[in-house]
């Protein structure tokens, strides 16, 4: 009976909250996000799910940019820490989206102190309305370790290394929607994939055996390169990255990142 | 853009001091302004500091979230860059390479 009661104090009638998730939502309600026990059931499901996946451990960084508020949306639900919005970002109900031109966000962490490595490390953004402006937008960091997208209207999604591409992919630019994960194992070579409501595809993997991404020491961004060019105005409802992940767990950890952000929001993946 | 087109030092200044708004009050750096170096057109060499509409109205935090001119401090730092009428819009393709 006071186990059943505690957890109800605890957790809002949510019974069994993982304390990871319970620090995360305590952290952006903190910060003046409003919760719901849908919300907190969600973010439970979500967190647990990646734990009994074994995922959990192997992701560095989660922002989910989905509370309407700088301060929540800044907060890091693997490590609690905040990063930093700069420039002119909207912060809407379910997403943020910068202006095409300043608007970025700054992670808490870099790849290489997050212990990312050449054979291991994953990237992952959950894209809702695809950019509308400039080519040449990226989130990654300079010069190495970032997706990016070029041309206004055809565009590709690469993963890239310094001035080689990698691991490209011709996409429509109305279709550059959904979750877009690239990932790097030792026994894999560079993938990238593409999560959609219709269901999971790979849409390239590295042609160039052995090629790996270096690990940058400086910030990773989302909604620009470094900050300085290539700046992005998509909708935004998750970014982050980790060690790397198989096919199977990307197919996995997309699927339940689809679930967390359409219950939190009410919107529907594309 | 609608924003300042000042020195990099005054840009610096001005993020500074947003951030420090933010660390005396036991928080997190979570939101700047932003600095960026404009590469041609009439401000060249300058840089610009966003402040638009869509940036003073930022919801930061708080329920109801407070904006940046619900601070003290913002309002102080706009003063010094020479207030809201000296803002000034320029192309986006002014300060992308």
């Amino acid at each position: 009976m006071k186990y059943a009661l505690g957890n109800m104090l605890n957790g809002a009638g949510i019974q069994g909250l993982d304390p990871d998730a319970k620090a995360y939502i305590d952290a952006v309600v903190a910060a003046g996000a409003s919760v719901s026990s849908p919300q907190k059931r969600a973010i439970n499901n979500f967190v647990k799910g990646e734990k009994t996946g074994s995922r959990w451990t192997s992701l560095k960084r989660l922002y989910l940019p989905i509370w309407g508020v700088a301060a929540p949306n800044a907060i890091d639900m693997i490590s609690l820490s905040s990063g930093t919005f700069n420039g002119t970002v909207t912060h809407s109900s379910g997403f943020v989206a910068g202006d095409g031109s300043t608007g970025y966000f700054s992670f808490s962490g870099t790849p290489f102190a997050d212990s990312l490595l050449a054979t291991s490390n994953f990237q992952f953004m959950l894209i809702k309305q695809a950019e509308t402006g400039v080519a040449n937008s990226t989130q990654g960091t300079d010069n190495s370790f970032r997706f990016r997208r070029t041309a206004a209207a055809t565009g590709v999604q690469t993963m890239i290394s310094g001035s080689t591409a990698i691991c490209s992919a011709a996409i429509l630019r109305i279709n550059q929607v959904g979750i877009f994960a690239a990932s790097r194992i030792a026994t894999q070579d560079h993938a990238q994939y593409q999560r959609l409501t219709s269901g999971f595809s790979t849409l390239a993997t590295d042609v160039v055996t052995s090629t790996t991404v270096a690990v940058p020491s400086v910030a990773y961004t989302a909604m620009a390169q470094g900050g300085s060019l290539g700046f992005f105005n998509a909708q935004q409802g998750a970014y982050g990255y980790g060690l790397g992940f198989s096919s199977a767990n990307t197919s996995s950890f997309t699927l339940s990142l689809k679930t967390l952000w359409e219950t939190c929001t009410g919107l529907t993946l594309p | 853009m609608i924003g300042f087109t000042v020195t990099p030092a005054q840009a610096d200044a001005a993020n500074a001091a947003i951030a420090e708004a933010q660390t005396s009050r036991g928080l997190p750096v979570f939101w700047l302004a932003g600095s960026y170096h404009i590469h041609s057109g009439e401000h060249a060499g300058m840089c610009f500091v966003p402040c638009d509409d869509e940036t003073m109205h930022t919801p930061l935090r708080g329920s109801p979230p407070l904006t940046p001119i619900d601070f003290p401090e913002f309002q102080t730092i706009i003063e010094e860059l020479g207030g809201l009428d000296a803002r000034v819009d320029i192309p986006p393709s002014d300060i992308i390479e």
